[in-house]
């Protein structure tokens, strides 16, 4: 009995010792009242443990009939689709120096309805990220200040530090995500050829634009989980981005550079309104140069349009004296004349209604065909051309590829104007030999002179030397005139500018051939030609027996001087004498 | 009688006395069986409860390491892609400052270069040696 009572006590005066207390109690032979005692909160704590089972199965039942429900729910939370940009393949020129390259930038935004005070954080957005400007602040201002507005772009693209020091201000909702800044280091040379790739990173405009598929590359996207505090705690799938191709183009860009540079001073000394040139080599039909001036500045294409235009490709001009050589290769070729033919020179000619006159006035004379081109005379060439006749005329012009692209693949190329045999009038014939009446690209005019540098062989003008692993080393080519009729045009060519109108074009130690141009600029209301406004040009290849480069200048409306080879041969010769030294190209 | 009665008495005394200790003996048995049973219970409860919370706690050191090690390879790739960012920030400024436009800046800013207005070409006759034509006026 006493042992029964002094068990129990034990047991009772044992609570909360847990199952170890309570198994040691029974091992110690507590009596039938401490046993019971035991066995209570063991079917208690059974109790509760099956109690708690039951609402663990019946939350886990429930959750399964739920769990579709649930489990877009919880993957809306947790999981966020992040897309990859592609890196856009960058733009070299020959020599493998970049033109156009992707530099890594961020673009800030923010939540406007997370904005307690949207002027505030206008303000101090402003300050981190250098916003000066009056038009840009107030235009965030507006566009944080929309109570509605779950999304607001704050800066497209800054530099990663001010887009860090935006996030810095831990404002609610303003956040930063990576973007790719297209960058031009060369600072705007090359800019109307390059194009601009838009903020979107889409090609607007030049080799930009015409190769744009291939450069863009393909975006990738990652799909991960986060917490929620919005950092990534795994990625559940992963598609990397493809870079774009990378795209190597035919041009120098020291040559480019210089070229632009000579261009500019050209057109400040000349009190002109714009000029272009091209460097190409005959042989390979590699552009090596496409200048236009006035540039465009950092490759900035909204600030003014007019200056956007590869003008060597998509505009046209009437080119002039320099057609002349399209004239007498023709003849030759045909032979209707020979270099020595000579022909008996009035002062003017009048065909029909029109008279033709010489740019600079002289008596009547005797040329031969070579002195008609050396002088550039007027009058000869119509006389040539008279003997040509209509369809020799456009047989020709056809051969030298006028009036359709030349398939250099830049966006915009003009194919010119040659006016079809049934629109000639009585003084067509007057016009086109001399290079009036007809509209050329200035791209045509550069592979009309290969073809006579390159022995007769037209090749086709090319821009582009690579993209991504293909090469484009193919030269398409095809023979116009005979080599020897190229030999006796490239020598009246010499002779041009040893003796004759094209002297300024001359390089010491090098035989320069070339033809200088003076055209008439005709009136926007088509009633025929300005007085005032003309097209200097001048087109010259080097060395003259077995051409490197052909160089074209052609500077519109010079106030100056409005001659070719007062303008345009010495920018030509300034051009054709750096590239020769940059090309090592040896007399 | 008395005698006979007192006999049976004296008889049935020790039987008496003998069945609270079989009664007695019983219980105890069972208590004893039932005990074991409870502890053997008890330790089999304890046994699962143990494993069961070995295995909670297994699982969620497993968790933490598959979390760490993604944060890490989340780190990993976060450093790759800054430092292509950087290599490509890197190659943009290359490209600029060996851009024709900034050296002919530098030169004509810092350098206090200017173009050369003459270039004169020299013509070497096969075999001339070299510092006999820089002599040459």
């Amino acid at each position: 009995m006493a042992a029964g009572v002094s068990g129990r006590r034990r047991a009772t005066g044992r609570r909360g010792g847990g199952l170890r207390s309570l198994s040691r109690v029974a091992a110690r032979g507590g009596g039938i009242a401490g046993g019971r005692g035991v066995d209570g909160r063991i079917r208690l704590l059974r109790f509760v443990f099956i109690v708690f089972l039951v609402l663990v199965g019946g939350k886990a039942v429930a959750l399964a009939s739920s769990s579709e429900n649930l489990t877009r729910i919880a993957l809306q939370q947790q999981m966020a689709t992040v897309a990859l940009p592609a890196q856009r393949g960058a733009i070299l020129d020959r020599n493998g120096r970049e033109l156009a390259v992707g530099k890594p930038a961020q673009t800030v935004f923010a939540t406007p309805y997370l904005l307690d005070e949207p002027k505030a954080a206008a303000r101090a957005l402003c300050e981190a990220l250098q916003i000066t400007k009056k038009r840009e602040r107030q235009a965030l201002e507006k566009a944080l200040a929309r109570p509605k507005s779950g999304f607001a772009y704050v800066a497209r693209k800054v530099d990663p530090a001010l887009a860090k020091a935006a996030r810095d201000l831990d404002l609610p909702g303003v956040g930063a995500f990576a973007e790719e800044e297209r960058s031009y280091p060369t600072k705007g040379s090359a800019a109307q050829v390059l194009g601009v790739a838009g903020i979107d990173g889409d090609g607007l405009a030049g080799v930009e634009k015409a190769y744009d598929e291939q450069l863009a590359g393909v975006a990738g996207s990652e799909v991960i989980v986060r917490d929620p505090a919005g950092h990534a705690l795994r990625t559940v799938r992963e598609t990397q981005p493809t870079s774009g191709a990378t795209v190597r183009l035919t041009l120098d860009a020291d040559i480019q550079y210089w070229a632009e540079d000579v261009l500019e001073h050209t057109v400040r000394g000349s009190s002109a309104t714009a000029a272009t040139a091209i460097v190409m080599d005959p042989r390979t039909g590699e552009i090596l140069a496409m200048a236009n001036v006035p540039r465009v500045k950092d490759n900035d294409f909204g600030r003014k349009p007019a200056y956007n235009r590869n003008r060597c490709v998509t505009d046209v001009y009437e080119p002039g004296s320099i057609f002349k050589l399209v004239t007498i290769s023709g003849a030759l070729a045909d032979g209707l004349v020979k270099p020595t033919t000579k022909f008996r020179l009035p002062p003017s000619l009048t065909v029909y209604d029109r008279t033709i006159n010489e740019s600079h006035a002289r008596g009547t004379v005797t040329y031969s065909v070579r002195e008609i081109l050396q002088w550039s005379s007027n009058v000869g060439a119509v006389k040539i051309g008279m003997k040509m006749g209509k369809r020799r005329l456009l047989k020709w012009m056809d051969a030298f590829g006028f009036a359709r692209p030349t398939g250099v693949g830049f966006p915009g190329e003009a194919t010119g104007l040659v006016p079809p045999a049934d629109t000639w009038s009585g003084t067509t014939i007057a016009n086109i030999p001399l290079g009036q009446g007809i509209a050329v690209t200035p791209l045509q005019m550069a592979v009309a002179f290969s073809t006579v540098a390159n022995h007769g062989v037209a090749v086709k003008p090319r821009l582009i030397a690579q993209v991504g692993d293909a090469v484009y080393d193919d030269v398409e080519k095809h023979r116009v005139i005979p080599a020897s009729v190229a030999r006796n045009v490239r020598s009246m060519l010499l002779t041009a500018v040893a003796k004759g109108t094209g002297t300024k074009a001359q390089i010491p130690g090098y035989e320069v051939a070339g033809k200088t141009g003076t055209a008439e600029k005709p009136l926007p209301d088509g009633s025929g030609y300005s007085k005032t406004d003309y097209v200097a040009s001048f087109i010259g290849m080097v060395p003259a027996d077995h051409p490197r480069l052909v160089v074209l200048v052609a500077v519109d409306s010079p106030h100056t001087s409005h001659y070719g080879g007062d303008i345009a041969a010495p920018a030509v010769q300034k051009i054709m004498r750096f590239a020769l030294q940059q090309l090592e190209i040896a007399s | 009688m008395a005698a006979a009665a007192h006999a049976r008495r004296a008889e049935a005394a020790p039987r008496r006395q003998e069945q609270p200790e079989r009664v007695q003996a019983r219980p105890a048995a069972r208590r004893a069986a039932s005990q074991a049973r409870r502890r053997r219970v008890t330790r089999l409860f304890v046994i699962f409860v143990i494993c069961l919370t070995v295995l909670a706690v297994g699982r969620v050191a497993l968790s933490f390491a598959v979390v760490q090690k993604t944060l890490q390879t989340a780190a990993v790739v976060r450093e790759e892609r800054a430092l292509s960012a950087e290599n490509a920030r890197l190659v943009e400024k290359l490209a600029r400052m060996s851009s024709t436009v900034s050296i002919r800046r530098i030169a004509e800013t810092q350098l206090g270069l200017i173009d050369a207005d003459h270039v004169q070409y020299l013509r070497v006759a096969k075999g001339a040696r070299l510092a006999k034509v820089a002599q040459r006026p």
